[in-house]
């Protein structure tokens, strides 16, 4: 009686352990491929050195392809934060913003 | 301000309301449509600016304001060069990046693609600029910028300003299906399943028919723990090729993890090892032959995957003998998994082993069981696949 309580209570361990297995495991990839973690850290580093917050350049990095990845990492300078107002636009309009204050001044 | 410094102040090329009406006399070669540059709402935009200027060029609805928002990190000013390929994704566009040249810029015209260009626009700014022709006669690119005028720069400048970044050129086409499969083939590889599910969805609307696709989803989705979901993607793609081994296998492990129809994973999981067995034969067989160190090379890598498909589809087909009650030939369809495993493939050959030991206690052999596990162990590297041994261990 004891030995079959035993044989049962095993076999519901051994049942609860199959279930806890992941299946996944054996699920044979669409292609098999190893990540380049070290173009990628390289990447990220550039993104980081150009101002970039870690938690966007983890998000900038991950939706690149293993090639764009590749071809970024081969030369970091390839990377650049591009925005468009040139250097005289900027100081045109700090001069607009001071001519309005001076205006502003004399006016009051 | 704005307007008068870009329209006549500028420190790159110089700006003119039109092309000349002797253009074509004077050598310039344009793309056979006109390109519109849209304004931004805000300032520093000329990223989402360019990129929806190609779309539209490519007759895609796009806005700046939707690229925006998309694109921009809220620390940021501006846009990094990666975030374009992101922004042509997202609208269904391949953006391909490649390291320019006048005569690359040529030639993305002669094709009638407009190439983007990012070139420093003075202190250590960086500008991107859309190419829309070229003379060779004057030595000029011609840019768009706002309101229909152009802007000439010269083929020697254009080489100077673009050298600090590296001469990055884009080109944005619009994207068809083996392309979106390739993008979705890339992030499947690095375990971006999310966005790989996207772009095999896109490729599968572009050709229903692209079975790679099919498969790649079916995969992606049973990552993703939806496998009611891969399921179905799995069952069209055994419409279309019942022989496919790797489609046996995991479509094995989806019936496994539904619990379901477990006779037919078995019989699945079955006839994967057997093509796997052969496909390891050829490998082998063809690693052998070849002569050639470079070819070779790649034939080894060829036969490390073979035998890697044959190791996992043996662990398929032990879970699948297993929860059939089968649990002495699951002992030995594991066994053979780990002699197909690299010793360097540490939790595989653990986990195996954890199997292993659960079934041999099944057989009431827990002295075999308690070995099995003792080792599993000590191979074991993944925490949480050291947790389940140790909590199975455990008296």
């Amino acid at each position: 009686m004891g030995e079959q309580l035993m044989k049962k209570l095993l076999l519901g361990v051994v049942l609860f352990h199959l279930a806890l297995v992941p299946c996944f495991a054996d699920v044979i990839p669409t292609r098999r491929g190893e990540r380049n973690t070290a173009a990628e850290e390289k990447v990220k580093a550039r993104l980081e050195q150009l101002g970039v917050a870690t938690p966007d350049a983890d998000r900038q990095v991950r939706g690149l392809t293993p090639q764009e990845t590749a071809y970024f990492a081969e030369s970091p300078e390839r990377i650049q934060v591009a925005s468009g107002l040139y250097w005289y636009e900027w100081v045109g309009g700090l001069i607009m913003i001071g001519a309005i204050v001076l205006v502003i001044i004399l006016k009051t | 301000m704005v307007a008068l410094a870009s329209g006549g102040c500028s420190g790159i090329g110089s700006t003119i309301h039109r092309l000349p009406d002797d253009a074509a006399a004077r050598g310039y070669v344009v793309l056979p449509k006109p390109v519109t540059l849209p304004r931004g709402r805000l300032t520093a935009e000329c990223v989402p600016e360019s990129l929806c200027a190609v779309m539209n060029y490519w007759g895609k609805p796009a806005s700046v304001e939707e690229l925006s928002f998309f694109g921009r990190d809220q620390n940021q000013s501006g846009m990094t060069t990666i975030q374009m390929s992101h922004l042509a994704r997202l609208k269904g566009f391949t953006a391909t990046h490649v390291d320019g040249s006048v005569g690359r810029i040529k030639n993305a015209i002669d094709r009638g693609v407009p190439p983007i260009i990012q070139v420093m626009s003075g202190g250590s700014r960086f500008h991107c600029f859309v190419v829309i022709g070229y003379s060779d006669l004057e030595e000029m690119i011609v840019c768009e910028e706002y309101n229909d005028t152009k802007r000439l720069i010269s083929y020697e400048e254009v080489e100077t300003i673009w050298q600090p970044a590296k001469h990055v050129m884009v080109e944005l086409e619009v994207s068809k299906a083996g392309e979106f499969l390739a993008d979705a083939v890339g992030f499947d590889m690095k375990g971006e399943y999310s966005a790989a599910v996207v772009l095999y969805k896109k490729a599968l609307e572009a050709d229903p028919s692209l079975y790679e696709a099919r498969l790649g989803l079916g995969n992606c989705l049973l990552f993703l723990h939806k496998a009611e979901e891969a399921l179905a993607e799995y069952k069209l793609a055994y419409a279309a090729n019942s022989a496919d081994p790797q489609l046996c296998n995991n479509l094995a492990n989806v019936y496994l993890e539904l619990k379901r129809e477990l006779p037919e994973a078995e019989r699945l999981s079955g006839l994967a090892v057997e093509a796997y067995k052969s496909g390891l034969l050829h490998a082998r067989a063809a690693m052998e032959q070849e002569a050639e160190p470079a070819l070779r090379a790649i034939r080894q890598k060829e036969l490390g995957n073979a035998e890697m498909d044959l190791a996992d589809a043996f662990g398929t087909l032990g879970q699948t003998l297993a929860a059939n009650g089968k649990h002495d030939l699951a002992i030995a369809a594991w066994e053979a998994a780990r002699d197909h495993y690299p010793l360097t493939e540490f939790d595989l050959r653990a986990k195996r082993l954890h199997e292993i030991a659960l079934s041999c206690r099944a057989l009431n052999m827990p002295v075999e069981a308690r070995q099995n596990l003792e080792t599993a162990l000590r191979e074991a590297r993944d925490p949480d696949l050291r947790a389940r041994i140790e909590a199975a261990l455990r008296p």
